[in-house]
């Protein structure tokens, strides 16, 4: 005997899984850091089953939740301390890989979390403006301002010549760069 | 749109494309910690008091009081007995457990109990008479998984891997049995064993202890099946003036005051059915169940109207209450809309009264206006008899 609760809970995520580790692994860039993402964000909606149930768009909530916990995760001290110490010199310089992708997620990979989820948002989830403003909790001129600011970094980071530049980019500027945003 | 912004959507595409590895996400865990987080919120909200208030107060009603049921289903008694036990009296209890451990919360239906502890989260499931049965083919399970099965439920939850021949439990076979949760993941190691014919017992926990088999036998050997140690769950509201055929289906409850007081349950009758796509659901069409907690103000909410519901707010009896009509979930409940009657301070109570469907046996304005409320913060008056 389960409480009905668990049971709708179960099938519906069970059903989504795939679906929430897709975004997450996109948000995370690590498939760990993204199954801690996912344990924490639908945990957080078993908690809130009721709400969520008469939410127009359940998928679009959970979305929120899993955004919204990446976001939170990535402010806390915890993780500034092992981002500094752990993720930096491994995401810096890997763009003599000449393959784009692995350049591409690179610098991904080294935007600010605000930034990275609104390109995920926009690009990924194909949500508008004002839905990813909704999502992000700021307003659409945050997110349009963001989505502008990420586009610019990553032409930075890969340079005119897509899987060259970012390995000429000092290593120090990325590091400062995200030292600031962490700060 | 730019050269990068479409290779960013190609390259997001790219990503969510590939292979997942393997998941380590575990759906059962997230019920379990959002359980724990509900009943923490719970117990706030019921505002439990001191552990040792709560002790004393436990050992004294477990011996005191009398086991009243007015409304028990008809076959149904504190033994189980073809199949059907008491939703209103745990069937089973621990006699033993770790130090420092204690029942926190669980629940009872005709067909199972459910006992969780509040440290290690030992789990305590019971199944009536012929609620199991051993399959080398469960319907949840994920394909090459070892055979064979023991199936107490369509959910994942409820069917155990019987992977190994465990000592017996009090004269009784048993059996190593993890726990499948789903996405092909082990969640915990259960002993599984019959306490009676065609009756079965799965303990197991969530958390990693020290001397896991000494203590799993130790709480296994010591679990009480209709014993006189299972209290009454108490209630602190009483629907009243309700149909005579009316019966609680299942009850939940949280650790208050030193006793099992019900927090969630459900209405039902001899011969309604269950809805939902799956047998074991206990809401039934028409009939109401029941939310109940210590009063938040932001417990209710009020929809202007569209797909999301319609509100109106009236006052009964004094009380503020929020009544809302819930559109139909699409493939759930068979695709009923439902209803919902929110007081969100009725005597320092929150009280949700819900049922699924457009004709309720008794108005949910009915309910609320013919109930009596015990008062949260007394628990003296709290009655092991939820309707009258």
């Amino acid at each position: 005997m389960k409480a009905a609760r668990d049971a709708e809970f179960a099938d519906y995520v069970a059903a989504r899984m795939p679906s929430f580790r897709r975004l997450a692994v996109l948000l995370c860039h690590d498939w760990q850091r993204a199954d801690d993402l996912v344990q924490a964000a639908i945990t957080k909606l078993y908690v809130h089953w009721h709400r969520a149930k008469t939410a127009d768009h359940m998928d679009a909530y959970v979305r929120a939740i899993v955004v919204r916990e990446f976001l939170d995760d990535r402010r806390s001290s915890w993780v500034k301390r092992v981002a500094l110490g752990g993720l930096l010199p491994d995401a810096a310089v890997v763009s003599r890989d000449p393959d784009l992708a692995m350049d591409l997620d690179a610098a991904l990979a080294l935007l600010p979390p605000g930034q990275r989820a609104t390109l995920v948002l926009r690009f990924y989830s194909d949500l508008s403006v004002e839905q990813s403003a909704e999502i992000l909790g700021c307003s659409a001129g945050t997110v349009k301002s963001q989505t502008a600011k990420a586009l610019d970094s990553l032409r930075s980071l890969l340079g005119p010549e897509p899987g060259r530049a970012a390995a000429d980019s000092p290593r120090g500027t990325h590091r400062d760069s995200l030292n600031g945003e962490l700060a | 749109m730019s050269t990068l912004e479409t290779r960013l959507r190609d390259h997001f595409e790219q990503v969510a494309a590939r292979d997942q590895p393997p998941s380590n996400v575990s759906i059962a865990a997230a019920s379990s910690r959002g359980q724990s987080a509900l009943r923490w919120r719970g117990a706030r909200r019921i505002g439990v008091p001191a552990l040792a208030a709560s002790a004393v107060l436990a050992v004294a009603l477990a011996g005191v009081l009398p086991v009243a049921d007015a409304r028990r289903p008809p076959g149904a008694q504190l033994a189980g007995v073809h199949g059907q036990l008491n939703p209103l009296i745990p069937y089973a209890a621990f006699s033993w457990l770790p130090a420092g451990e204690r029942v926190s919360s669980g629940g009872s239906s005709r067909t199972s109990v459910e006992l969780s502890t509040g440290v290690a989260g030992w789990q305590l499931a019971v199944y009536a008479r012929g609620q199991c049965h051993r399959t080398m083919h469960a319907p949840g399970a994920i394909h090459g998984r070892p055979a064979p099965w023991l199936v107490c439920g369509s959910l994942p939850l409820e069917q155990y891997a019987l992977t190994g021949t465990a000592p017996a439990v009090r004269g009784h076979e048993a059996f190593w049995g993890p726990a499948f949760g789903p996405e092909g993941k082990w969640i915990h190691s259960a002993l599984v064993w019959t306490y009676e014919s065609g009756g079965w017992a799965v303990l197991s926990r969530t958390v990693v202890i020290k001397h896991p088999v000494q203590t799993i036998f130790r709480i296994a050997d010591g679990v009480m099946f209709g014993s006189p140690l299972s209290q009454p769950d108490r209630f602190a509201v009483q629907l009243t003036h309700v149909p005579a055929d009316w019966r609680v289906s299942t009850a939940y409850f949280q650790r208050s005051h030193g006793m099992q007081l019900a927090y969630q349950y459900y209405v039902t009758t001899s011969t309604a059915a269950s809805l939902g796509v799956r047998p074991g659901w206990q809401f039934s069409a028409n009939l109401p169940f029941l939310d109940i907690f210590k009063s938040e103000s932001w417990a209710c909410y009020f929809y202007p109207g569209g797909s999301r519901g319609s509100s109106v707010r009236q006052v009964i009896n004094g009380y503020h209450v929020i009544l809302t009509h819930f559109p139909a979930l699409k493939g759930a409940y068979s695709g009923l809309p439902w209803e919902q009657l929110c007081a969100p301070d009725a005597d320092g109570l929150t009280v949700m009264i819900s049922s699924w469907g457009t004709h309720p046996e008794v108005p949910l304005t009915t309910l609320f206006r013919n109930m009596k409320l015990l008062g949260l913060d007394r628990p003296s008056n709290w009655t092991t008899q939820p309707l009258r």
